[in-house]
């Protein structure tokens, strides 16, 4: 399959670095990843190991110190470049990779909904006939249509954040990264906008990178990385990662609680399979056991 | 004795414009002191509102808040008092703080109840060691440190004012599991040490059920249920009706419960559920 986005050996550090490179503290360090178009992916890792770093070096927001990060073959950074040709670069790679951020009230510019999602294609420079389009669409595709007229702040996060990614939406990207967009959201939000962003993944084979810190949400991937400390430490399906649920504690994360029952159930001798991700499938094991 | 009480509280917000809504409708509610209670409810359930209410921040439109003994509406003094008696910690504390260095910060509350240096100063150093907010960490701006240490320094602001209810609105939102358990750890340590009654606002049902002892249900600007974490369990379904989500492993035991296991429902922690096992295996395999 195309690949859509890739990290070559990629570092980044919000301090200078300076001579000694073993003192410079590193946000993402070495950091290879390949990501095709079409996939479906979460990105794991506590508060600190640099998942959000690398959201923001996949759309030019910030530049590998390190490394390059291509996006559709394009290198979002280049030595030497000219102001002008940089911008023009810039914009490019945005079109391609839409970022939505986790603070519903801090993405919101228009004071009306629609006008809202207009305001990446107007400044695209994209024609207004073309932009009607495009907004009712967008509108359309995240179930936010019939509020095209109403006032944003007087939406509820989960529909903010659904404008939020109608607006990008409407820059017509091939690639959706969503930082820690459910972090601020109440479980019916949270619902809300994974359902939007699964629906835009598989009626508009849209590439989805999602970061967060529900393991509910990340057993819902196709494909799950887990970060630590800059690195990637775990890179598989929700089944490989989520087995292994040692390695994830000691990373400062959790499994979901149906796959740590089942652990437990191993342990007194209930021999459950050691990849079951959700409630549905522990039920359907657990019963079949107890029944023989 | 109660140490928090409601009679009748109704809050309606743009009363007179054809916004008006009621936020908040008959709420008769009491709390004993040293409670840890968890209230839930999804948002617009009122939630904010009836915490708002409990040191004055919010005027009912009709009905009592009673704080101590004391109807906190009576008068000046009484308003006053109860804003100190308790202390409300909002969601997303970290983007209060505003003073030079976290000292500051965490000695702002205490400065306001007009309390002597000496005084002040034992708060906010007891209040930083028992959220583990270093001398370092007092020295240096809020805005040096992360995200975790902010909220920290944020709590201990509150905590420092010894409030004898002490409020926290969503404490563990936007937080990875270690942080939210390590915030959890230090809630239910503080009540432990404190006595104080505490109140947490939440989403997380499995927060809820690692700590709580009470649970308040709120739906649709009513209060629904007061009553023990296993109790309310027992009306997972409602609960889930309600727009709300029930830890992974209550619903596994409703699953298994609709296939005919005779399991109990009222399961919220994974050491129950194994237990809950064992002992149906036991009656399973005797069948």
């Amino acid at each position: 399959m195309e690949e859509i986005l890739r990290f070559d050996n990629v570092s980044f550090s919000y301090d200078e670095i300076t001579e000694d490179k073993a003192k410079t503290e590193y946000a993402v360090k070495n950091v290879s990843l390949s990501i095709k178009k079409g996939e479906y992916i979460a990105i794991l890792g506590h508060n600190g190991s640099g998942k959000s770093t690398l959201a923001k070096l996949s759309n030019a927001i910030l530049m590998p110190d390190e490394g390059t990060v291509y996006v559709e073959g394009i290198p979002t950074f280049v030595v030497g470049e000219t102001e002008e040709v940089e911008l023009e670069r810039t914009m490019k790679i945005r079109q391609h990779v839409g970022m939505v951020f986790q603070n519903p009230d801090n993405q919101i510019v228009a004071t009306i909904v629609e006008e809202d999602v207009a305001f990446g294609p107007e400044n695209l420079g994209v024609d207004p006939i073309e932009i009607r389009k495009r907004v009712d669409e967008s509108l359309k595709a995240v179930g936010m249509y019939e509020y095209r007229g109403h006032e944003p702040h007087k939406l509820s996060g989960g529909q903010k954040q659904r404008v939020a990614i109608a607006g990008i939406l409407a820059m017509q990207p091939d690639c959706l990264v969503l930082d820690e967009s459910t972090a601020m959201l109440d479980p019916r939000g949270r619902r809300e906008v994974m359902n939007t962003v699964r629906k835009l993944h598989d009626e508009l084979s849209m590439t989805v990178v999602f970061i967060t810190h529900f393991m509910d949400e990340a057993v819902t991937a196709d494909r799950v990385v887990v970060m630590d400390e800059g690195s990637v430490i775990m890179d598989g399906t929700p089944r490989e990662v989520f087995s292994n649920p040692e390695k994830l504690r000691s990373v400062g994360l959790d499994v979901p609680q149906a796959t740590e029952f089942s652990n437990e159930l191993s342990k007194i001798g209930l021999l459950m399979p050691n990849d079951i991700l959700n409630a549905d499938e522990c039920v359907t094991s657990l019963s079949t056991l107890l029944e023989e | 004795m109660s140490i928090l009480k409601t009679e009748n509280l109704t809050y309606c917000y743009s009363i007179g414009t054809p916004f008006e809504v009621t936020a908040l409708d008959n709420a008769n509610i009491e709390i004993d002191e040293g409670e840890l209670v968890a209230v839930i409810g999804h948002t617009g359930s009122g939630k904010s509102t009836l915490i708002q209410h409990f040191n004055g921040l919010l005027k009912p439109t009709n009905g009592k808040v009673i704080v101590d003994g004391q109807d906190i509406w009576e008068s000046k003094k009484s308003l006053h008092e109860a804003r100190f008696k308790v202390g409300l910690c909002f969601q997303y504390p970290e983007y209060q703080l505003f003073e030079e260095t976290s000292y500051k910060d965490i000695a702002f509350g205490p400065k306001n109840m007009k309390l002597s240096e000496d005084e002040i100063d034992r708060r906010v150093r007891k209040a930083a060691e028992f959220v583990g907010v270093t001398d370092d960490m007092l020295a240096r701006s809020p805005f040096d440190l992360s995200g975790g240490e902010k909220r920290r320094v944020a709590i201990a602001g509150v905590m420092a004012m010894e409030p004898k209810i002490l409020i926290l609105d969503e404490p563990t939102s936007g937080l990875d599991p270690k942080g939210r358990d390590k915030i959890l750890g230090l809630i239910k340590e503080y009540r432990e040490e404190t006595g104080s009654t505490v109140m947490i606002v939440s989403h997380s049902m499995e927060d809820v059920a690692k700590i709580a002892s009470k649970v308040l249900v709120m739906n649709s600007s009513k209060v629904i249920s007061y009553d023990t974490v296993d109790e309310t369990y027992k009306r997972a379904d409602e609960i889930m009706n309600m727009g709300l989500d029930v830890p992974q492993i209550t619903k596994i035991f409703m699953g298994l419960h609709e296939k005919g296991f005779p399991v109990r429902t009222n399961i919220y922690t994974v050491e129950q559920g194994v237990e809950e096992i064992k002992r149906i295996r036991g009656l399973v395999n005797g069948l």
